[in-house]
C-alpha cells in the first residue's frame, strides 16, 4: 500500500520539533510534477471542461430553439435551481435515491461481505468455481442483465411466475411485478446488487486473505469467538478496503439509470422515477439542457454531502499507515 | 499530508465522474441566427430558400432517413428513381445517412447544434415530433416553394398539420401509415358471430361470445390492450369527440381529458382493458404484444396495419432479416377491420402515424433540398409507395393506391383519422410518459379515471406552455 501510495520514496520520519533547525532543506524534486502533468491534462480535458460547461448551462436558459438556432442562452441568474428546487418531483426522486442508495450499499456491502467470508472458510475445490462463477456475472454487459430479469419477471412469459405457478401459487399466472413499486423495487435491487457482488466480494476476500493466519488462531486460543475474531483480527485488516467498495458502491447505487430505465420499456413510471432518470428526462427528454444542469450540479453537491463521511475515512487511513 | 490529498482526490474525481456521466454539456454558442418564422412574417411574405437550383455539379445533399427502406429492394428502389431524375436535373448527387427510430432525435439534436457543414441538409422526423422541430426554428419555412410539390392540397391532415404553423409551411408529408383492429377470423366463427361486428354494441357482445368459447384456455385474452398503448385509448378518446389537449383564444394550450367527452372516451378504454385484457399487459406498451397473438392465445389486438401481416409469419431467426419465413400457429387465420364505433357508418377514428421531411434552417442547399423531395413525394413515387403498403401522403393517391398492399378499409380509416395536438411542445408529452402513466394508473387500478385525467391534464398543460 505504502510503495503504491508514495512514489517519490519512502518518507522521512516525522519532524519532530527537535529536528526541525537542524534538518537540511531538501531540494525541488521537478521529476514527480512533470510526470503528473499528462494526467492532469487528461482530466482537464474529460472533466474539467465539461463541468465548466455545466456551471455555465445551468445559469442559462437554454432550449431546442437555442440549440437548433445556435442563440446564446439567456443568463437567467438562479431561475433554474429555484424552478427545479420547487419541484414537487424533483423532491419525491431525491427521497427515492437516497432510500435506494441506502438499501443497495447495506445490501450489497452486508451479501459481499458474507460471500467473501464464506469464501476464505471453504476448501479450494469450492472456492475456485464460485469465484469463476463470480466473474461470469461480471462479464455479463448491463443492458444484457437487465433485459435477462426483464425476462424472468415477464407477466406473460416469465420463468419466475411459471415456476410459481408449477410450485401451487395461484395468482402469478400473470402477476406484473412492477404493478406495486416495492415489488418492482425489489426485482431491480436484486438486479443491482447481482452485478455489484462480483467486484466486492473479490476486493474484500482479497484483502481477508491478506490477514496473518497466526492472529486470527491466536485469537481463538485465547478464547474468541467468531464474531469476536472478525471485529478484532479481520476487521482492522480489510477495513481500508471496506471503506473504499462502500464509497465506489454509494456512487454506483446513486447514479442508478440504466437498470431501472431499461427494465421499464424506457418508459419509467413515476414511482421509478430516480435522480438519473429525473435530469435525463428534464434535460434531453424536454430538451431543457439548462435545468438538466442545474439538476445535475445538485447531484453532485448531494453527492458530495454523501462523501464527506468516506472522504474523512480515506484521509484517517491516509494518516494511519 | 500527501495521502490526504490523494485520497480528496480521488473522492473528487469520482463525483465528477458521476456528474458528468448524467449529464453532458449542449450548448453551442456561436452563429447569432434569429429563428425566422412565427410573428411578423406571413405567407405571402415567406423567406426565399437558399442555395443553387440547377448546374449543382459536385454538391450532395445529406439527407437523413430512417432506416425502415435499407433492407427493402422495392423502397430502395423509388429513393433511386427519384434521385437518378434529381442527379440529372440538377447535377448533383445525394447521401443518405441511415437513423434508427430509437435514438434518430438525439443525433439529430447534437447535429442540429453543430455548424452548417456538419447539418443535414433533408431530414425524416415522425409526424407527432415534427412539431417540436418545425417551430422552433430547426426547419426552414418551405412556404414560398408549396406549390411545386405534387398534390398539396390534399395532403394528410395528420402529415401536414404538424408542419404547418399560422399559415406556413416548414415540412413535407412523406408517407403514413395507420393502425386498426386486428382479429382472429377463426375464433370470430367458432364462437357463433357471422357478420363482422361494426357497432360498439355488436362488437363488446361479440368478445362476449369468443370469451365465452374459450372460457376452457387458462392463457386465452379476449381482447389485449397494453396499458402503455395510448394510440388506442386515443381512438375512443377523439371517437367520443373529445381531445388530449386544446388552444385557448389566448394562446395557451390545455390539457382537455377533464372534458366529459374525453371522460367518456376513456371509461370505454378502460371498460374495455378490465373487461377483455389481461392483468399481463395493463403496465406493457405495445411492443411484444404481437408475440402474444403469436401464441394463437389472443383474439384481437390493435395496432398499425402491416402487424396482420407479421404476426402470420416470423423470420426463423428473429436477429437476421435474411433468414427464412415460417408461419406461425394463427397463419391465415387473421384480417383486419376498422375499430367499431357508436354507429355503424361510424368506427372510431384511427391514428395515422407517419414521416415528414423537413429541409433544416441551417443548410446551405435549401433549394436543391426541396427539389429531392418534390421527385420523391412526386404522384409516381406515392403510387410505389403504395404498392409497398405505405399510405401515400394525400388523399388523391391515396384513392388510387387502394389494391393488394391497400385495402379498402385502411385507406377510408386514414380518411378519417385523429391526431395528437399541434403544439410546438407536444414531444415533451410524450417524452414525459404523460398519456401512458395515466393509462397505466387507470388499467392497474391505481386512480380513478377522473383523478388519472385530472393528473394528466395538469402535467399536459404545463408541459405545453413551457416557453
Amino acid at each position: 500500500m505504502a510503495a503504491v501510495m508514495d512514489p517519490v520514496g519512502t518518507l522521512d520520519p516525522p519532524p519532530t520539533r527537535g529536528r526541525r533547525g537542524v534538518k537540511r532543506r531538501r531540494r525541488f524534486e521537478s521529476t514527480p510534477y512533470i510526470l503528473v502533468i499528462p494526467t492532469i491534462l487528461v482530466i482537464v480535458l474529460t472533466l474539467g471542461i465539461p463541468l465548466y460547461k455545466i456551471v455555465v448551462l445551468a445559469f442559462q436558459h437554454q432550449t431546442k430553439r437555442e440549440l437548433y438556432t445556435n442563440k446564446p442562452g439567456d443568463w437567467v441568474g438562479f431561475q433554474n435551481f429555484s424552478d427545479v428546487l420547487s419541484d414537487k418531483d424533483f423532491w419525491a426522486s431525491v427521497e427515492r435515491t437516497f432510500l435506494i442508495t441506502v438499501l443497495l450499499v447495506v445490501f450489497s456491502m452486508a451479501f459481499a461481505l458474507g460471500l467473501a467470508l464464506l469464501l476464505n472458510q471453504v476448501s479450494r475445490w469450492v472456492r475456485t468455481p464460485l469465484m469463476v462463477l463470480l466473474l461470469f456475472v461480471w462479464a455479463i454487459p448491463q443492458i444484457v442483465a437487465v433485459e435477462l430479469f426483464a425476462w424472468f419477471t415477464d407477466p406473460s412469459f416469465g420463468v419466475l411466475n411459471y415456476v410459481l405457478t408449477k410450485l401451487g401459487f395461484d395468482g402469478f399466472k400473470t402477476h406484473d411485478w412492477f404493478v406495486d413499486p416495492v415489488q418492482g423495487w425489489i426485482v431491480i435491487m436484486a438486479l443491482v446488487i447481482w452485478q455489484a457482488l462480483p467486484f466486492l466480494t473479490v476486493t474484500l476476500a482479497a484483502g481477508m486473505s491478506m490477514v496473518p493466519k497466526e492472529l486470527g488462531e491466536a485469537a481463538r486460543m485465547d478464547g474468541a469467538n467468531p464474531f469476536q475474531v472478525f471485529r478484532t483480527v479481520t476487521y482492522p485488516t480489510i477495513k481500508p478496503l471496506l471503506v473504499i467498495a462502500t464509497s465506489l458502491s454509494v456512487i454506483w447505487d446513486f447514479q442508478l439509470f440504466g437498470q431501472a430505465y431499461v427494465m421499464r420499456q424506457n418508459k419509467p413510471e413515476p414511482s421509478y422515477q430516480v435522480l438519473g432518470i429525473f435530469s435525463y428526462t428534464e434535460a434531453f427528454g424536454h430538451s431543457d439542457y439548462g435545468l438538466g444542469a442545474a439538476i445535475s450540479i445538485l447531484t453532485i453537491l448531494m453527492m458530495l454531502g454523501m462523501m464527506v463521511f468516506y472522504v474523512r475515512q480515506m484521509l484517517r487511513i491516509g494518516d494511519g499507515d | 499530508m500527501q495521502r490526504k490529498l490523494i485520497a480528496l482526490t480521488s473522492a473528487a474525481a469520482a463525483v465528477a465522474l458521476m456528474a458528468s456521466a448524467c449529464s453532458s454539456s449542449k450548448s453551442d454558442k456561436g452563429a447569432t441566427t434569429q429563428p425566422t418564422q412565427g410573428g411578423s412574417v406571413t405567407a405571402t411574405n415567406a423567406p426565399a430558400l437558399t442555395g443553387a437550383k440547377d448546374n449543382a455539379a459536385g454538391t450532395t445533399l445529406n439527407v437523413w432517413l430512417v432506416s425502415d427502406p435499407k433492407d427493402n429492394a422495392q423502397w430502395m428502389s423509388i429513393i433511386n428513381t427519384a434521385t437518378d431524375q434529381f442527379k440529372a436535373k440538377t447535377g448533383a448527387d445525394i447521401k443518405i445517412n441511415w437513423q434508427t427510430w430509437g435514438n434518430h432525435l438525439t443525433n439529430l439534436d447534437a447535429a442540429l447544434s453543430g455548424s452548417a457543414a456538419d447539418v443535414p441538409d433533408v431530414i425524416e422526423v415522425g409526424n407527432t415530433e415534427a412539431a417540436k422541430y418545425a417551430f422552433n426554428g430547426a426547419f426552414a419555412d418551405v412556404s414560398s416553394v408549396k406549390s411545386t410539390f405534387d398534390n398539396n392540397d390534399s395532403w394528410l391532415d395528420g402529415l401536414a398539420a404538424p408542419c404547418t404553423q399560422d399559415g406556413h409551411l416548414y415540412c413535407i408529408p412523406y408517407y403514413a401509415g395507420t393502425r386498426t383492429l386486428i382479429y382472429r377470423t377463426d375464433l370470430l366463427k367458432d364462437a357463433g358471430v357471422t357478420a363482422v361486428p361494426k357497432t360498439w354494441a355488436d362488437f363488446t357482445a361479440a368478445l362476449d361470445k369468443v370469451k365465452t368459447a374459450n372460457a376452457s384456455n387458462a392463457n386465452f385474452v379476449t381482447y389485449n390492450a397494453p396499458g402503455k398503448n395510448w394510440y388506442q385509448a386515443g381512438s375512443f378518446v377523439y371517437g367520443q369527440g373529445g381531445s388530449f389537449a386544446l388552444k385557448g383564444s389566448d394562446g395557451k394550450w390545455k390539457g382537455n381529458l377533464e372534458d366529459p367527452k374525453s371522460i367518456a372516451g376513456l371509461q370505454q378504454w378502460s371498460d374495455l382493458v378490465s373487461k377483455y385484457s389481461t392483468a399481463a399487459s395493463h403496465s406493457k406498451d405495445e411492443s411484444d404484444e404481437d408475440t402474444l397473438f403469436e401464441t394463437g392465445n389472443v383474439f384481437a389486438e390493435y395496432d398499425s396495419a402491416w402487424h396482420a401481416g407479421a404476426v402470420q409469419s416470423v423470420h426463423q431467426n428473429p436477429n437476421d432479416t435474411k433468414s427464412p419465413m415460417l408461419d406461425t400457429k394463427v397463419k391465415g387465420k387473421v384480417d383486419t377491420a376498422p375499430l367499431p364505433g357508436a354507429t355503424a357508418d361510424k368506427p372510431s377514428p384511427a391514428f395515422l402515424g407517419g414521416s415528414v421531411l423537413g429541409i433544416t434552417q441551417k443548410s446551405k442547399n435549401q433549394n436543391l433540398a426541396a427539389e429531392w423531395i418534390q421527385l420523391y413525394t412526386n404522384a409516381a413515387s406515392n403510387a410505389a409507395e403504395g404498392a409497398l403498403g405505405n399510405l401515400p401522403n394525400n388523399k388523391a393517391d391515396l384513392a388510387k393506391a387502394v389494391g393488394p398492399a391497400i385495402s379498402q378499409q385502411v385507406a377510408d380509416q386514414a380518411a378519417s383519422s385523429w391526431f395528437t395536438p399541434v403544439a410546438p411542445n407536444w414531444a415533451d408529452v410524450e417524452s414525459s410518459n404523460v398519456l401512458q402513466n395515466m393509462l397505466e394508473s387507470i388499467a392497474t387500478g391505481k386512480a380513478t379515471v377522473a383523478d388519472a385525467a385530472k393528473t394528466a391534464d395538469e402535467k399536459i398543460t404545463e408541459l405545453l406552455n413551457k416557453s
